[in-house]
């Protein structure tokens, strides 16, 4: 089994237009902690996607899974979304059978939504991030936490707003791509977030 | 309440990040030059808005 790469985290969330203000948040906050934001976005090629995705999370640190939107889709035929706790439970699989140090976290809208939605969680408390984009960076903020260098809110605010305003439609223009949630745009925001961290967080080393 | 987990990672340039999200040379210098760009745009919108609100204050004292 290779070993993960400890400068990653794998974010798993539904890929969803309204959503689009949420996974940047994501993307900025966790590359203010100088952490690359991982996604099976990335995943092309022919193997089995199922085996894609459990690659592409073995070789991250951390995981965060939000299971916000575990819900009806609006397309017919109307179902459940699946695959964020699936996912969720392919790490907890994976670290029940060989603990690698892999951190997991889940993050979550609403407080007791997940008591109701994945009741086999409880004893787990989900990281509760409200209503807006702004929350996440609160939460990634008690996710997480650096003993040389501690992103501030204001920070993590400034990355999320640059990305937000003027980095996600430059990239989506440049690209020719209609969302963000598609490889191409994915892999650029994860670069220029990287580069606004290093530039927006104060003592962020450039060079490890 | 959980407590925050420490991450003692080494930290990925940006060129790493760029070599691992498969992003070639030229347009990782070209986002890098973008963040330079909208960073000092902004700093320096900042500070006009600050030397304004001075003023402001003066001018009202």
């Amino acid at each position: 089994m290779p070993a993960a790469r400890r400068d990653s985290v794998f974010i798993n969330i539904t890929y969803d237009s309204a959503y689009e203000g949420h996974f940047l948040a994501y993307i900025a906050g966790v590359a203010a902690f100088g952490l690359n934001p991982r996604a099976t976005l990335e995943l092309t090629g022919g193997k089995r996607r199922l085996e894609r995705i459990f690659r592409l999370i073995e070789a991250c640190r951390y995981s965060f899974h939000d299971l916000s939107l575990v819900k009806l889709d609006r397309k017919q035929p109307t179902t459940p979304r699946f695959n964020m706790p699936f996912e969720l439970r392919l790490v907890i699989g994976w670290q029940n059978a060989a603990p690698s140090g892999h951190q997991w976290f889940v993050f979550e809208s609403s407080r007791h939504r997940l008591q109701k939605s994945l009741s086999d969680l409880n004893g787990t408390d989900p990281f509760v991030y409200g209503p807006n984009p702004e929350g996440v960076l609160r939460e990634i903020r008690n996710a997480l936490a650096r003993h040389d260098v501690q992103p501030t809110a204001e920070q993590m605010w400034d990355i999320f707003d640059i990305l937000r305003v003027d980095g996600a439609p430059y990239i989506l223009r440049k690209t020719g791509a209609s969302w963000v949630f598609e490889a191409r745009p994915f892999a650029e925001l994860v670069v220029l977030a990287r580069q606004l961290a290093v530039e927006c967080v104060p003592g962020l080393p450039e060079d490890s | 309440m959980r407590k925050p987990v420490i991450v003692d990672t080494p930290y990925p340039t940006v060129w790493e990040t760029a070599k691992t999200m498969g992003v070639s040379r030229k347009r990782t210098l070209e986002l890098i030059r973008m963040a330079d760009e909208i960073i000092a745009r902004r700093a320096e919108k900042r500070k006009i808005e600050q030397a304004a609100s001075r003023k402001k204050r003066l001018k009202t004292a």
